[in-house]
């Protein structure tokens, strides 16, 4: 029965709401308004009037971000996207490999498994960086880089993604892969031919919402990478806590967080949808 | 009995034509060998006096629970504990009431709904340092704020020179980051009461705070309890801001428990003692959750 959504629901909203949204909302927007209204003027200037919008935009600031010889961003981007991509695909595919056995195999063990991974979600990762280090300085791993993160960030998120797609899968029903099984198709075939792409609402899901979580991170890069640098822990050097150059500041913040918000623009509802899931679940 | 017939079909899978271990196979090396071994190596360390560098088996004893019974007459530990439990509470607290207030004008008819949406979801993408060094310029000495008061001929404040004051900073930008987030939380809550009961309601006469009072508070009290836990688990592990905003100070008074066990560990060498404190807060996390899904249950078995 589809009712007019001007009928009847109090969907008006007093001016006094609408003063305080508007005074809430001054807030949030400010620092972000700073650091782009800031970026483009030099110190001075920022000094002399911090908040209005540049007269003559000066682009010194991000070009010597982009630039500085000393402080590659370029290097910085490519180290952590190939390192988000690669954790999150091979995050995806190993736990909806699990999930899959989880949800399918129908054994007890299954569902020890289950409870196996599902204990790393409460534990707080800052207490493995201290054993992780010493693993792999044991194993002669620490400058390893690359290939050390995204196994670790994988290791971090199994459980999460395992969570979110045997939850999925137990809402799927079993017919299509029957059938498919007693045509004679193995299980993998099974698996990845018509089972993967119908996972695809979690896929995204898990996806957005570790992808921006690795992205993002600041302790595991700075505790566990060897010389390698994200882009977190390689602004975090490039600025020091002693700097006072804002327009400088600004310009490295707007520089690391652009891939971000953009992608954030790009895919809204997707992101918003994954990442409230994946809270609800968690 | 409908439950149990329902979990008996869903757990029979696909039986023998189902997948075999090999599925689960790499997920089970990578998780064992680079999370729980570590678990139990961080377990069993603390249990001693490990320095967290190299294993020198000379230096090395077992300790017990001396770790555990130091960690209750640590006075830097325990003032780190007030520091992190105020912040998480009042973080908790007006992130979520925020972020309630917030979903509940933006589910009604606003001009621009969405872009304010955004505005105020953007704080929560960018990343930890990003953020530090944002409200490092605003309210730093040298900073944004102090110019405007400066021009404004007003006094400078010098903000991280006082530790209730950059306490109150820390929660400040903590609150600006998850507002947004439980924002969004809840707009997904309210969106899902079935607008019928409310309509009901505004045709009995109730206006919108009854309304929301007895209708659509009650179906979102779950969320709610999500929410508020979850904020709760999240501000209780804070470290970057801290140590990037106030690196702790002035002085000690605004470390937060993760500052403690990552400078125990790591610049005191005290390995095993960190990882005690480690295991404690994980203890008050995983409390924490269970209690929030017998609360979850709890509510549900109402509904």
């Amino acid at each position: 029965m589809k009712r007019k959504q001007t009928l009847v629901q109090n969907d008006h909203v007093s001016i006094a709401f609408k003063i305080v949204l508007f005074l809430i909302l001054i807030v949030a927007v400010l620092p972000l308004y700073m650091v782009i209204v800031n970026l483009f003027k030099d110190s001075e200037t920022i000094r002399m009037s911090p908040f209005s919008l540049p007269t003559k935009p000066v682009v010194d600031n991000l070009i010597y971000v982009l630039t500085d010889p000393y402080k590659n961003v370029w290097v910085l981007y490519l180290n952590t996207l190939i390192i988000t991509l690669g954790g999150t695909v091979l995050t995806l595919l190993i736990s909806s490999m699990l999930a899959y056995y989880v949800a399918r195999s129908g054994k007890k063990f299954a569902n020890f498994l289950y409870v196996y991974f599902l204990a790393a979600l409460s534990i707080p990762v800052l207490l493995l960086y201290t054993p992780q280090a010493f693993l792999l300085r044991q194993l002669g791993l620490s400058e390893a880089g690359i290939p050390v993160m995204i196994l670790l960030y994988t290791c971090y998120n199994v459980s999460f993604g395992m969570f979110i797609y045997t939850g999925f899968l137990r809402g799927l029903p079993m017919g299509i892969e029957e059938a498919a099984r007693i045509d004679g198709a193995s299980t993998w075939q099974v698996f990845f031919h018509i089972v993967f792409p119908l996972l695809k609402p979690a896929t995204t899901t898990i996806a957005i919402f570790i992808g921006c979580a690795m992205w993002n991170d600041f302790l595991t890069p700075l505790l566990l990478g060897g010389g390698l640098e994200t882009i977190t822990t390689g602004i975090y050097s490039a600025i020091g806590i002693q700097s006072t150059d804002w327009g400088r500041v600004f310009a490295y913040v707007f520089v690391s967080s652009l891939p971000t918000v953009l992608f954030f623009l790009l895919t809204q509802k997707n992101f918003i949808s994954g990442i409230t899931l994946g809270a609800m679940k968690s | 009995m409908m439950v149990m017939r329902k979990k008996r079909k869903q757990n029979a899978g696909l039986g023998n034509a189902g997948p075999s271990i090999a599925f689960a196979a790499p997920a089970l090396l990578v998780y064992t060998l680079l999370f729980v071994l570590p678990m139990l190596i961080a377990l069993l360390a603390s249990t001693t006096n490990w320095s967290g560098l190299a294993i020198n088996l000379e230096k090395l004893r077992f300790v017990g629970l001396q770790n555990f019974s130091r960690m209750l007459k640590d006075r830097a530990l325990l003032e780190s504990v007030r520091t992190t439990f105020i912040i998480t509470f009042v973080v908790g607290v007006i992130s979520n009431v925020g972020g309630l207030f917030l979903a509940v004008i933006l589910t009604k008819k606003i001009r621009l709904n969405n872009t304010i949406r955004c505005i105020f979801f953007i704080p929560y993408i960018l990343s930890s340092v990003s953020i530090a060094f944002i409200w490092m310029a605003i309210l730093s000495y040298n900073g944004l704020l102090n110019s405007l008061l400066e021009i404004l001929g007003f006094a400078k404040l010098n903000i991280f020179q006082s530790a209730t004051a950059s306490t109150v900073a820390i929660c400040i930008v903590e609150i600006w980051r998850t507002m947004g987030f439980y924002m969004v939380l809840y707009i997904a809550a309210l969106q899902s009461v079935p607008q019928d009961l409310s309509e009901a309601a505004y045709i009995d006469g109730a206006n919108g705070w009854q309304t929301f009072r007895m209708i659509k508070l009650p179906m979102i009290a779950q969320q709610l309890v999500i929410g508020f836990i979850m904020s709760l688990t999240t501000e209780l592990r804070l470290y970057d801001l801290v140590k990037i905003l106030t690196n702790g100070g002035p002085g000690t008074s605004t470390r937060t428990i993760a500052y403690t066990i990552v400078t125990q560990g790591f610049n005191n060498q005290r390995m095993g003692y960190a990882g005690a404190i480690a295991f404690a807060l994980s203890a008050i996390i995983i409390l924490l959750t269970v209690i929030s899904r017998v609360i979850q249950n709890k509510l549900e078995v109402k509904q």
